[in-house]
């Protein structure tokens, strides 16, 4: 609907203040997007296809296409047929046409679907790439929580048509209790000493490891308190994901 | 401008374009090297008739008069062609999926479909100019000039043109043509906007045609009542330009006719694109 491929049936939508309904051209001239996977004219090549979509929006010069492609790995393939790339390219391509419009906001909605790791890293990577280095919002739309986990800064669930979380990735992970795994030395003194706090709850010392579950704020001073008693701390990392987050705050409901 | 030029940049982009093209050529150069191979024959067969009452002289087998026999034969072929390119036109956006890169542009869907629309349009323009063109070269090439000759058999009618008189009309008939086939690419254009893939629009536009054309040769009173009714009635609007005299007012209300059922069409294409929602 933010990008006009659905007709509201009511309410109104504001893009940068401006009323989608009213002012469309506006409106979408500042913003570009790629709507699950990019698909474009395959019997065109890779610069035809983003000269064509670029011009719709401004007139785009052959260096903009050009720099455009070279910023996302294409430019050896850049006079070859779209129907010879594989998908993250088309990807990746699809990001360097949502680059060239120069855009305020890049709408991506699950841009890493059917990619194997590696594209998804090098998509992932590129997305961040746009925000930081060229200052470009991105609203990105995933199912993938460990994905918006790695990328978002700020996000906001929606469960049946309704936001009901929203704030800083990092914020809302830290207003839970959280799991931590452990690996010190001496194993046994780790243990009886945290056992000691009480704002500590101990889950396993199976396997080597010392799973606890504490307040995120508190967790330095664990580790603090640790070292300080001679106790040599080789990892200490949380089991904290947004996953489990998103499943707290959806629990009882089927529907996202 | 920009988004027109775009959509026939796409459309002459792709092999399919091409088929009508390659077909044309391939049908009027085999029908006029045959013509020229039997034109004692077929020039016999011509004559028989109208030689009882009349002494016929010069070359009456010419370029002029093979270009007219041709464009008589192409009444179903050219439809076909037409509706290949303008069916895919907006379903081929949907198949492919670039009709999601496409539409959150800004430029309103209400310019890319009419831009949509006039790159069908061209394309049909382009296919009947070069049947015309094609056929006249070629045929003035095999069988030189001449004054047209054309035996109305079934109206007891012969019409003779003189050669001075022809390039005019050969090119009013030719653009009359376009306006005829306007009607195909636009219901084709249609069908393409409702659906998701080119098969149907294509299949559909051709037993639109085909159905309307067969309903308007039934020598049944019933059908022939429905005849004003079929826009298929109206598309020889082009031989009335190799009539003597020309039928100016028959002309005007068959272009009229015409040309509303391609209005009409259009402007169906254009709301229903304009309220479509994209959801694959």
């Amino acid at each position: 609907m933010i990008l006009t491929l659905l007709m509201p049936t009511a309410g109104s939508i504001e893009i940068f203040g401006k009323d989608l309904h009213r002012n469309r051209s506006a409106a979408l001239s500042r913003v570009c997007g790629i709507v699950e996977k990019p698909d474009f004219y395959l019997y065109l090549s890779a610069y035809k296809n983003l000269e064509i979509l670029g011009s719709m929006t401004r007139k785009v010069q052959r260096e903009e296409i050009m720099g455009a492609i070279e910023v996302v790995g294409l430019k050896a393939r850049a006079f070859e047929k779209v129907k010879t790339f594989s998908h993250g390219m088309k990807q990746r391509l699809g990001l360097a046409q949502a680059l060239l419009t120069r855009p305020e906001m890049i709408i991506l909605d699950e841009p890493t679907t059917g990619l194997d790791p590696q594209g998804m890293k090098e998509v992932r990577e590129l997305i961040k790439k746009l925000s930081n280095e060229h200052e470009m919002t991105v609203f990105l739309s995933s199912h993938l929580l460990s994905e918006v986990e790695l990328v978002a800064t700020r996000m906001a669930v929606i469960n049946h048509g309704e936001i009901i979380a929203q704030g800083s990735v990092y914020e809302l992970l830290k207003s839970e209790p959280t799991d931590y795994s452990i690996q010190a030395s001496p194993h046994h003194l780790a243990i009886e000493m945290i056992r000691d706090f009480p704002w500590v709850k101990v889950l396993s010392t199976e396997s080597g490891k010392i799973e606890v579950r504490v307040e995120p704020d508190r967790s330095s001073e664990l580790i603090r308190t640790l070292v300080t008693h001679g106790v040599e701390v080789f990892s200490f990392y949380p089991h904290r994901t947004l996953e489990d987050f998103f499943l707290k705050i959806t629990e009882g409901t089927s529907e996202i | 401008m920009k988004l027109f030029w775009f959509e026939t940049y796409k459309t002459f982009s792709r092999w399919r374009t091409y088929i009508g093209f390659g077909v044309i050529a391939l049908i009027v150069i085999l029908t006029e090297v045959v013509m020229k191979l039997s034109a004692t024959e077929i020039l016999d067969r011509m004559m028989r008739s109208m030689q009882k009452d009349f002494l016929i002289f010069g070359n009456v087998l010419n370029g002029w008069f093979i270009t007219a026999f041709i464009m008589n034969s192409f009444h179903i072929h050219i439809p076909f062609f037409i509706a290949l390119v303008a069916g895919d036109m907006v379903s081929s956006e949907a198949t492919s999926g670039t009709v999601r890169l496409l539409l959150i542009r800004p430029p309103s869907r209400g310019k890319i479909i009419t831009a949509k629309y006039l790159a069908a349009l061209f394309y049909t323009t382009g296919v009947v100019i070069f049947l015309g063109l094609l056929c006249v070269l070629l045929g003035l090439a095999l069988f030189g000039g001449g004054d047209l000759i054309m035996n109305y058999e079934r109206q007891f009618r012969i019409v003779f043109i003189p050669e001075a008189e022809i390039p005019i009309r050969m090119f009013l008939a030719f653009a009359a043509a376009i306006w005829s086939m306007a009607v195909v690419a636009s219901i084709a254009f249609l069908f393409s906007t409702l659906a998701e893939n080119s098969i149907g629009p294509i299949i559909g536009t051709m037993a639109v045609v085909v159905i309307f054309f067969v309903i308007g040769n039934f020598p049944f009173d019933f059908f022939r009542a429905l005849n004003p009714y079929l826009f298929t009635t109206y598309m020889n609007i082009w031989q009335r330009f190799l009539d003597e005299p020309i039928p100016w007012r028959e002309i005007a209300r068959s272009g009229t006719i015409l040309g509303l059922h391609s209005l009409v069409l259009f402007l169906i294409s254009f709301v229903v694109y304009r309220r479509k929602d994209i959801k694959s």
